[in-house]
This record gives C-alpha cells, sequence and structure tokens, in this order.
C-alpha cells in the first residue's frame, strides 16, 4: 500500500515537473534507481515507456496555447533518432556501473547549473512563451 | 564578418540538440529534455517556448530509444504500468497551470534535489 502511494506520487510529480519540460523524467529515474534500487538500464526503460503518453499529453495541450516551435523540434529529430540508436548500443558496450556513474555526473552538472547559474528574474523576452 | 560563424552554428544547432538529447536519451533513458532547453534556448526561442518545444523533440526519440529497450529486454510494458496514471494526470495539471506554476522556484527546488540525488548515486 505505502509503496504503491510513493510510487503514485513520484509518477504524479515526474509527470507534473515533465509536462513542462524540466527534466520531470530524471525524477522517475531517479526515484526507482535510489528508492527501488533497480538498474539503471531498467529505470531508464520504465522512464521511457512512462514518457510517451504524458509527453503525447502535454504536447496537445501546448500546441493549443502555441508554446511549440514545430519546424524547429522536427529539424532535431533525425539525428536524435540517430543518437538514440547510438546511446542504447553503448548501454549494451559499457558496465552498468559505468552508465550510473554518468548519468550521476549529467545529473550533477544539470542540477548545479539550475541551482547556482539560473537567474531569479526572467528577462522579459524570455516570458514571453507564445512568440518567438 | 565575426557574425558569420556564429550565425551558422545557431542555423544548424537543431542538429547538435537532436544528436546529444538522442544520445542522453539511448544511454540513460532520461536527461535528453534538461539538454535541449539550453540549447533551444540558446537558439534564439524564449524559455517557455524552449521548455514546451523540448516535449516535442524528445517524444520520437523517446519511441525509439524504447523501442530498443522493449527488443533487448532491459524492461517490460507492466514495469511501467503502475507509473502511468500518476504521469498521465501530473502531465495533464502541469501542461494547463505551466504559465502559473512559478517555475523558477520549481527549477531551483529541482536543481537541489538532482545535486543530492547525484551524490547519492555516487555513493551507491
Amino acid at each position: 500500500m505505502n509503496e504503491w502511494l510513493i510510487a503514485g506520487i513520484a509518477s504524479l510529480v515526474a509527470g507534473f515537473v515533465s509536462s513542462m519540460g524540466l527534466g520531470g523524467g530524471g525524477i522517475l529515474v531517479l526515484y526507482l534507481t535510489l528508492f527501488l534500487n533497480m538498474p539503471q538500464t531498467q529505470a531508464g526503460g520504465i522512464n521511457l515507456l512512462f514518457f510517451l503518453p504524458v509527453a503525447a499529453v502535454s504536447i496537445f495541450i501546448h500546441i493549443r496555447q502555441k508554446r511549440i516551435d514545430v519546424k524547429l523540434a522536427l529539424k532535431c529529430v533525425p539525428l536524435g533518432m540517430a543518437g538514440a540508436c547510438l546511446g542504447v548500443w553503448i548501454t549494451q558496450l559499457v558496465e552498468p556501473v559505468w552508465v550510473t556513474r554518468a548519468f550521476a555526473l549529467l545529473v550533477f552538472v544539470l542540477g548545479a547549473k539550475e541551482l547556482l547559474f539560473t537567474p531569479w528574474k526572467l528577462r522579459r523576452n524570455d516570458s514571453n512563451s507564445s512568440g518567438k | 564578418m565575426g557574425k558569420k560563424p556564429m550565425h551558422f552554428i545557431k542555423r544548424h544547432v537543431s542538429m547538435a540538440v537532436g544528436a546529444l538529447c538522442g544520445i542522453c536519451n539511448g544511454l540513460f533513458g532520461a536527461g535528453g529534455g534538461i539538454v535541449a532547453v539550453p540549447l533551444l534556448k540558446w537558439s534564439g526561442i524564449p524559455i517557455k517556448k524552449a521548455h514546451a518545444t523540448s516535449l516535442m523533440v524528445i517524444l520520437p526519440i523517446s519511441i525509439v530509444s524504447a523501442v530498443l529497450y522493449l527488443w533487448n529486454g532491459s524492461v517490460t510494458f507492466t514495469a511501467a504500468l503502475p507509473y502511468l496514471p500518476g504521469g498521465f494526470i501530473g502531465a495533464v495539471a502541469g501542461a494547463l497551470l505551466m504559465s502559473k506554476v512559478p517555475d523558477l522556484l520549481l527549477r531551483k527546488a529541482f536543481g537541489a534535489f538532482m545535486i543530492y540525488a547525484a551524490v547519492r548515486l555516487f555513493l551507491r
């Protein structure tokens, strides 16, 4: 019961943060690896499946509110797909512990960037979410 | 003259965004979005639009990664099932409330959590 409740809260928070493009996937992966002791690849796989409906519904809402630059997004996709294949291939080559350590390093760097280098106030240009 | 290389890089930043997000997404099963946002912002779009656009960059990449993870047996659909209802509700709430949520505060809190989690991951 307790486990389900914690899983529900973790997925709710991850979905909420993901839908705003703030990297909520990281929350779910960290919950699964740190609290449930899951291997990185399984946690990553769960997060990928979790992300599909979360992203689909969020994109639907954001497009209606004209918050997405569709043309720019589509330009990123072809090399992104190739990169994904490369990333999955690398997971097969290296020890899982190194994947976890690399992920920890990425999380640390991005966390430090958010905490220390993100200004407390948005510039006027940044707060305009609808126009390019 | 000096602006030309920068202009060229900015015009092609989408390729770098895609490639880096793809590698992170495939390697870790997460993290692509966090990498995408600063690069998209650097290409010149407003920050909230960069956050929303990152989702559209990551979705097709995640589909490819998810298929490959399922293919190589790293994960099953049933393992992800318990997390879907909460995620769906959270996503609808987040997307609808995006303009009302103090996202800078959320990012700072998220940053602190990430540093804590990274240290715990290193010590695991």
